[in-house]
């Protein structure tokens, strides 16, 4: 594979920050809203 | 697999990092918190109801918005403003969003360029500005979390002391969320503005961060290329 290409590393690693981000903010909001 | 691997190490990196730093909080946020319970009296909680409660989850929110907010000022003041010499800057006289050749944009996209830049109209309008929007959409909802969070620990505080509890509109011009929010913000403005000013003057041979070791030093990033 050309080292120009995308990859699926690529795409997986752009998603699995956004994933940790997406659900650390949603805890962090739910939870307090949830009075714990 | 060892492609992959080397491919994303950077990312890979930070993330194992994250992953050891965010269990070391928890267990030391953990031990701490069991430790103020019982000197106010009151039974210790489990690990698991510890990492679900607004004590752990504000100190998390309360330093993931300032990291953010330095990512979005930083993507933001570089657009606009120089620093001479600075591998983190543009040259002086490229201050400004660029034009469409620069930018690839428009009559300039190529058939490799990402979709929304091919498609035109608002939808590369958005796309040249997603980094700045997601890191600024990051920050405020984290900083809003580090709110939700702050009131409902400043609440299980006024309960134990037998004070009234307050609101969210009260909470957030309260000295405790200023002081939470300004002392990340500080570090944080300290860390960019001293990256910026030692990165003319001090080189890290082979860093993507640093100018080439024998670049001279009134060189800024674009101009080292």
């Amino acid at each position: 594979m050309p080292v120009d290409e995308e990859t699926a590393g690529m795409r997986s690693m752009f998603w699995t920050w956004m994933t940790i981000i997406i659900v650390g903010l949603a805890a962090m909001i739910l939870v307090p809203l949830s009075g714990r | 697999m060892r492609r992959a691997l080397r491919d994303n190490g950077l990312s890979l990196f930070f993330l194992a990092l994250f992953a050891l730093a965010l269990a070391g909080q928890s267990i030391a946020g953990f031990f701490r918190n069991n430790s103020e319970l019982l000197d106010h009296g009151m039974p210790a909680i489990g690990f698991g109801e510890f990492v679900t409660s607004s004590d752990f989850l504000v100190d998390v929110a309360e330093n993931w918005q300032s990291e953010f907010l330095q990512f979005f000022l930083f993507i933001a003041a570089t657009i606009w403003l120089v620093q001479r010499g600075s591998p983190e800057s543009k040259k002086p006289g490229d201050e400004g969003p660029g034009d469409d050749a620069d930018q690839r944009i428009g009559a300039h996209a190529d058939p490799r360029s990402p979709r929304w830049v091919r498609v035109g109209g608002w939808r590369t309008v958005v796309y040249g500005n997603s980094l700045l929007i997601v890191m600024g959409a990051i920050f405020l909802l984290s900083w809003l979390a580090q709110s939700l969070g702050g009131l409902v620990v400043m609440n299980e505080e006024n309960a134990m002391h037998g004070t009234a509890a307050i609101t969210w509109l009260d909470y957030v011009v309260s000295p405790d969320f200023w002081d939470r929010t300004l002392q990340n913000w500080q570090s944080e403005f300290l860390a960019v503005g001293s990256m910026v000013a030692f990165s003319i003057y001090l080189r890290q041979r082979g860093s993507a961060e640093s100018k080439p070791v024998g670049v001279p030093h009134h060189v800024s990033a674009l101009e080292s290329e």
